[in-house]
């Protein structure tokens, strides 16, 4: 078996950009804080606009009040604050076009909840960091903060005011329009573009697992997903993977062999899952399953371990 | 009944009748093992005909194909959803996972549905909306549509709705009707639900600290044959606030569940499912019943959490003779208090007019501590929040 080498600070660096992320959540709430509000286009400068509603502020405590059910995810994610405004065109009540800014709290934060919500058919925008618009709705990340807008139909002044606001307000934020660097690490041949996720807590559907992030690749129409996570010291790694098996090993079927890289490597097949091989290397766990070749995965798998670790 | 508790002296009663509610509680305080077999059990849904998991699957998670297939295997058969949620991506995820794993579409039960039809919506707008969850759900059929997020009974009573439902319903699109909410004024939507006849199935929050007379109002809608789901019966889940309130090898989240599903009235409980532990640790909770130390657990939760904080009802608003913005303050008292928000906080009491705060409370009697529905003492804790929020007297 080949053991991986590893940069000295490979390890620690990819720690810190998960595990970091992970723990948003129940990081304490800074005290000082940018106010919310000071990132809305003002209304001033938006000739023949008004405030039909806002600005409101939410906080973990109250979100579900403006999401339902929703807030939950946003809560996993990080969510420290949100203020929700609606612009209303002319004397229109009927007219208006929602923002909403939330501060996640960190990048992955907001690229999480970015990346979870990102609908098929989506048409990509150049706001902040990703960006896209379907029909009235739009979405945008960049630094800690998630922009979401929606217009309240598909009136061209009401879009395109959509449009402004999504432009404005990702031009007021200062933050990255790169991904979370921890992207760059994945293999770019046969991933699928905007197929990046981050997960903040059960990868997998696995409470032993912490936040990681996922990909999908490609090849003539079949599909595999990669992930990967960062469990911080090599025991915890060893007792997740082994914890993995044991999984497969109720739920699937560990066929035989093992890849020619990582530790503790082992390959599933299983009616859901599909083919899946998965490694230890170092502090981390990863894995690919999909419907791409035994070798055709590990490829792709070997890549990730050797860029990352 | 042996093994269940009666909710609404558990809940009024305090502290004088621990004895009873400890008493009602079956006598081997153990947990099931952990490894104990899951067994699902199933509940009609009103007069729908729906069978209904006593546990069923909420929003998220359902991007994971292999937690779905886990679910099912569990028993699992109902899931829970919204047009809204991630602007559609749930359902996306739900039509995905469905199509992967290959589930009949005729072993489950889907529910999801949009926010209440704006003033201007037409009833071909609502019907773009089920077509459009239609087709993310990879489905010709929705189970249940939910008129979600319902805030007043000018929400429930929705005619484009009703009309856009019924067209639906005639299509096969849609089979049932629901309202859904949780918000201060969920009982008069409830009662505006029952009243005008147009619901079939009421998915409402729930928890043993809340809304008491929301027992009577479901027990109305049982007679009319509306069926209930419910969600949220943590009752705020702060459980990490009281100390050693799992010891022993509790579990509030399990005795939650037993505590919703001792009512009869309640079909399902939904809970946001994301790991295979919670899978296991939810479904093992069907068909136990609460043990004395798991009734004892909620009793101490309730006790310690009941006064503790403002659901910001309004309702003591009302009765106010100076006018004090309870509500409000008692917001920017959490957001100083539990968000480290403090200069936001001052910032915001600041702005309030001066009448409207917490001077007023100084001599005044409180009547809206006996307003408060949930018995808190308000006007301590609006005099508590003056001193820690006011800028204009310090």
């Amino acid at each position: 078996m080949t053991v991986v080498a590893r940069g000295p600070l490979a390890i620690p660096t990819l720690a810190l950009m998960i595990g970091l992320a992970s723990c948003a959540g129940d990081s304490p709430i800074e005290p000082v804080a940018p106010s919310l509000e000071d990132l809305l286009p003002p209304v001033t400068e938006l000739a023949g606009w008004t405030i039909a509603d806002g600005p409101l502020e939410y906080t973990p405590e109250t979100l579900y009040e403006y999401l339902n059910g929703g807030a939950e995810r946003y809560d996993t994610h990080g969510f420290r604050r949100l203020v929700h405004i609606r612009y209303q065109h002319d004397d229109d009540p009927l007219a208006c076009v929602t923002l909403d800014v939330y501060d996640m709290g960190s990048e992955l934060g907001a690229f999480g909840i970015f990346s979870a919500a990102r609908p098929l058919g989506r048409e990509p925008r150049q706001w902040g960091a990703e960006g896209y618009r379907i029909g009235t709705i739009a979405a945008a990340y960049k630094g800690s903060f998630f922009f979401h807008g929606e217009a309240d139909d598909e009136r061209t002044e009401l879009v395109e005011m959509l449009d402004t606001l999504m432009l404005r307000v990702t031009e007021g934020v200062e933050g990255s329009v790169s991904p979370p660097s921890i992207f760059a690490s994945l293999p770019v041949d046969h991933r699928m573009p905007g197929s990046e996720r981050y997960v903040p807590e059960n990868l997998l559907g696995h409470s032993f697992l912490p936040g990681g992030v996922l990909a999908t690749y490609e090849i003539d129409g079949r599909r595999a997903e990669l992930f990967l996570s960062d469990l911080g010291t090599g025991q915890r790694a060893a007792d997740a993977t082994a914890a993995l098996r044991a999984h497969f090993e109720q739920r699937g079927t560990v066929v035989g062999g093992s890849p020619s890289f990582g530790d503790d490597g082992f390959r599933v097949t299983d009616p859901i899952f599909g083919q899946a091989t998965v490694v230890r290397s170092g502090n981390s766990i990863a894995g690919i399953h999909g419907d791409l070749s035994t070798e055709e995965g590990e490829e792709i798998l070997r890549r990730l371990i050797t860029a990352v670790l | 009944m042996a093994g269940t508790i009666d909710r609404r002296k558990f809940l009024k009663l305090g502290t004088a009748t621990a004895g009873f509610a400890l008493g009602c509680g079956q006598d081997n305080p153990e947990p099931p093992p952990a490894d104990a077999p899951l067994a699902m059990r199933y509940r009609p849904l009103g007069a729908t005909g729906l069978e209904v998991s006593e546990i069923s699957f909420g929003a998220h998670g359902v991007d994971n194909p292999p937690l779905m297939a886990a679910a099912l295997d569990a028993g699992i058969n109902t899931f829970c959803t919204s047009g809204r949620y991630m602007d559609g991506r749930e359902e996306e995820a739900l039509g995905e996972a469905m199509a992967r794993i290959g589930v009949p579409r005729d072993q489950v039960v889907i529910l999801t549905g949009n926010p209440p039809p704006k003033p201007d919506e037409t009833v071909e707008s609502i019907l773009a909306d089920i077509d459009a969850s239609l087709t993310r759900l990879r489905t010709d059929s929705i189970d249940v549509y939910c008129n979600a997020q319902v805030e007043s009974p000018d929400d429930v009573l929705s005619e484009p709705l009703f009309e856009a439902f019924e067209r639906a319903n005639k299509a096969g699109k849609v089979r049932f009707l629901a309202i859904a909410g949780h918000h201060g004024g969920m009982q008069e939507c409830l009662e505006a639900g029952i009243e005008c006849g147009r619901y079939q199935v009421f998915f409402t929050k729930y928890d043993f600290v809340s809304y008491p007379e929301q027992d009577e109002i479901l027990n109305r809608a049982a007679a009319q044959g509306i069926g209930t789901m419910v969600f949220k019966v943590g009752a705020g889940n702060r459980k990490h606030e009281i100390e050693d309130l799992e010891a022993g090898g509790l579990s509030f989240h399990q005795a939650t569940l037993k505590w919703a599903l001792g009512r009869p009235e309640v079909a399902s409980v939904a809970v946001t499912l994301t790991s295979f532990d919670q899978i296991r640790e939810s479904v093992a909770a069907v068909g136990t019943g609460l043990v004395a130390a798991e009734t004892a657990m909620l009793r101490r939760y309730a006790d310690e959490m009941r006064h503790r904080y403002c659901r910001f009802c309004t309702t003591c608003e009302a009765g106010c003779p100076h006018g004090v913005a309870v509500a409000e303050i008692m917001r920017y008292e959490m957001y100083f208090s539990c968000y480290g928000r403090e200069k936001e906080a001052m910032r915001l009491y600041t702005q309030l007019p001066h009448t409207a705060t917490g001077a007023a409370c100084a001599d005044c009697r409180g009547p809206c501590n006996a307003a408060c529905p949930f018995g808190r003492e308000v006007r301590a804790g609006l005099l508590d929040a003056h001193a820690r929020l006011d800028l204009r007297e310090a």
